[in-house]
């Protein structure tokens, strides 16, 4: 029954084995991957070399490297083409955000609101996005607007989903405690209500950056003259095949570069959640 | 005139809760559950009152109905002789003169120990450099100077609650309800708890109200111990503590006091 002491000193020195574990990670990875895309550029290779295919279907791993290093290395590609993608995918993914989080802290809160609003938003997710592609071309021109709209329009459904189910979890007894210490309602939602439900946020952000991605790209596909997507359609256009791969390459990176920022972003944001906590023991 | 009990002339002692008839029933119809019936009691401001009671006979409510996060269905409440019945309660809270220790520590995960003591200073809007002070204070009394900077997912079970109490002593509440509040800790922290609670609702003078299984607990630290019947809740009897303050631990081997406390097994054995 009697322990030794009352005061438990677990604490005394605990982030340093941590980041030596989180470092070994990241040590493993940077092994793991550069293998991995070896073994899949070596079998490409050996595909083309022994299956004969035309090089207008699947060129040579090189020609496809020395057409992306061309490419990346061309100004115009970046400014012309990358940065409007990423003026779209960010701007359409902050006005998803925006008003995902807005709805989804309103209709989660509110069962009238959710009730009143639910049948539209869902109606904004059921009707084939690309097919509602060429309406917002005819409503915001075939500038970047129109592609704005379309990546947030994919981008903020996941943000509001996730807001409300979060602010919904928060837990009642919380609630009460901050009804018992006096705070009004607003204090509660930006101490309670904000911090807690940021977790769902940003694992909903992760997500919507994604879906804003291929939204600018879709939108691209469909109409315009800049932007990653149009650049691929144009060089199947013109049948530079190894162009067009490395385009492709171009926008898997561009993809994961917004990816991993956003990531990054969540695990500063919220380095208490659980989560965080234990991918970070476990990395 | 036996013991020396240093009585001044008090005149008509305010009081700090007052229920008449009190009673709740959750649900309706077949599914009504009956949780209280017919509390009267009174809580003189400064008075230490425990509750005792076998589990789930609805002192958790009793709480919940005092501190205007659940509503009376018989009788009425009134806190600090506001009157009104009902709407008392809630204004009370509102007005952050009563203070609340759940049973569940309720600490935010995402603020360190000392940013949810802080907390409703925050709300207040105490000027950070106070805050902090006061904060630094009630840790250094909870035993948890060393836990300023940790989160709560790195304290056990017992030191989680020990935050949550100083938080709820951080905005010096006139009327501090506990709920179990050291259900959680070990028998050596327990009793160094008590004596600290003891010593702090002393100080401050201000009225508190603890709901406990602990025979001991409650009879230590009580000016009266209420006893409740198993459900639904009524009161069986109010157990009068009459001995002198500051009780030191010691006192918990004293024939007068384990007499008490045998008494109060009875009443609450014999249901
Ligand atoms: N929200 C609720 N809805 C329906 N019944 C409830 C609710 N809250 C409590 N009860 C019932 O009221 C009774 C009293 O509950 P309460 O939590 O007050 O008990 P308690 O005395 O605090 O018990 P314990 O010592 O185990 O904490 C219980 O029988 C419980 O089932
Ligand atoms: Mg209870």
């Amino acid at each position: 029954m009697s322990t030794a002491t009352a005061e438990p000193t677990r604490l005394d020195d605990p982030p340093a084995p941590r980041r030596k574990a989180r470092r070994k990670g990241i040590r493993l990875q940077l092994v793991t991957t550069p293998l991995i895309v070896l073994a899949v550029v070596g079998l490409w290779k050996l595909y083309v070399e022994l299956s004969g295919i035309s090089p207008f279907v699947l060129p040579a791993p090189e020609d496809v490297a020395v057409a992306f290093v061309e490419q990346i290395t061309t100004p115009a590609v970046w400014t012309e083409h990358i940065w409007t993608t990423f003026y779209e995918t960010i701007a359409g993914f902050t006005i998803g955000i925006a008003v995902g989080t807005v709805l989804g802290f309103l209709m989660g809160r509110s069962p009238t609101l959710n009730r009143i609003l639910g049948p539209f938003v869902i109606t904004t997710q059921v009707v084939p996005k690309v097919a509602l592609v060429p309406l917002f071309i005819l409503w915001f021109g075939f500038g970047p607007s129109s592609k704005v709209m379309v990546a947030a329009m994919l981008s903020f459904f996941p943000i509001l989903t996730n807001t409300a189910f979060g602010v919904r979890s928060v837990p009642a007894g919380m609630r009460e405690m901050m009804r018992t210490v006096g705070a009004s309602r607003w204090e509660s939602f930006r101490k309670l209500d904000f911090p807690y439900t940021l977790a769902h946020i940003l694992t909903a952000a992760e997500m919507a950056i994604i879906l804003a991605t291929i939204g600018a790209f879709v939108g691209e596909f469909l109409g315009g003259d800049k932007g990653l997507g149009r650049y691929a359609v144009n060089l199947q256009n013109n049948l530079q095949v190894p162009q067009l791969y490395g385009a492709i390459v171009i926008m898997a990176l561009y993809g994961f570069a917004l990816y991993a920022s956003v990531s990054l972003v969540k695990r500063l944001l919220i380095p208490w959640h659980d989560s965080v906590v234990i991918q970070r023991e476990a990395a | 005139m036996s013991a020396p009990a240093p009585l001044t002339e008090t005149p008509a002692p305010a009081p700090a809760v007052r229920t008449r008839g009190l009673g709740k029933t959750f649900g309706a119809g077949d599914r009504a559950v009956a949780a209280l019936r017919d509390i009267d009691l009174d809580i003189t401001r400064g008075e230490f009152v425990t509750i005792l009671g076998p589990s789930g006979c609805g002192k958790t409510t009793l709480l919940r109905i005092l501190a205007g996060l659940a509503d009376a269905t018989a009788g009425e409440v009134s806190l600090f002789d506001d009157a009104g019945a009902g709407t008392g309660v809630g204004q009370a809270t509102a007005d952050g003169r009563i203070s609340f220790v759940f049973q569940e520590p309720n600490l935010m995960p995402w603020r360190t120990v000392r940013r949810n003591v802080e907390l409703p200073l925050e709300v207040r809007k105490v000027p950070a450099a106070q805050r902090r002070a006061r904060a630094t204070d009630l840790l250094d009394m909870v035993g948890l100077g060393q836990f300023h900077d940790a989160y709560p997912r790195e304290l056990s079970g017992g030191m989680k609650q020990r935050v949550a109490i100083a938080r709820a002593l951080s905005y010096r509440p006139e009327l501090l309800m506990m709920d179990e509040p050291f259900g959680a800790l070990d028998a050596q922290t327990r009793d160094h708890m008590n004596a600290e609670l003891q010593r702090i609702w002393m100080e401050s003078g201000t009225t508190a109200l603890l709901v406990t299984h602990h025979i001991p607990e409650a009879v230590f630290l009580a000016d009266r111990v209420v006893v409740l019947t198993g459900r639904p809740g009524g009161i069986r009897e109010i157990v009068d503590v009459d001995l002198p303050r500051p009780r030191p631990l010691s006192l918990l081997e004293d024939p007068d006091f384990v007499s008490r406390v045998a008494r109060v097994r009875t009443l609450l054995g014999d249901r």
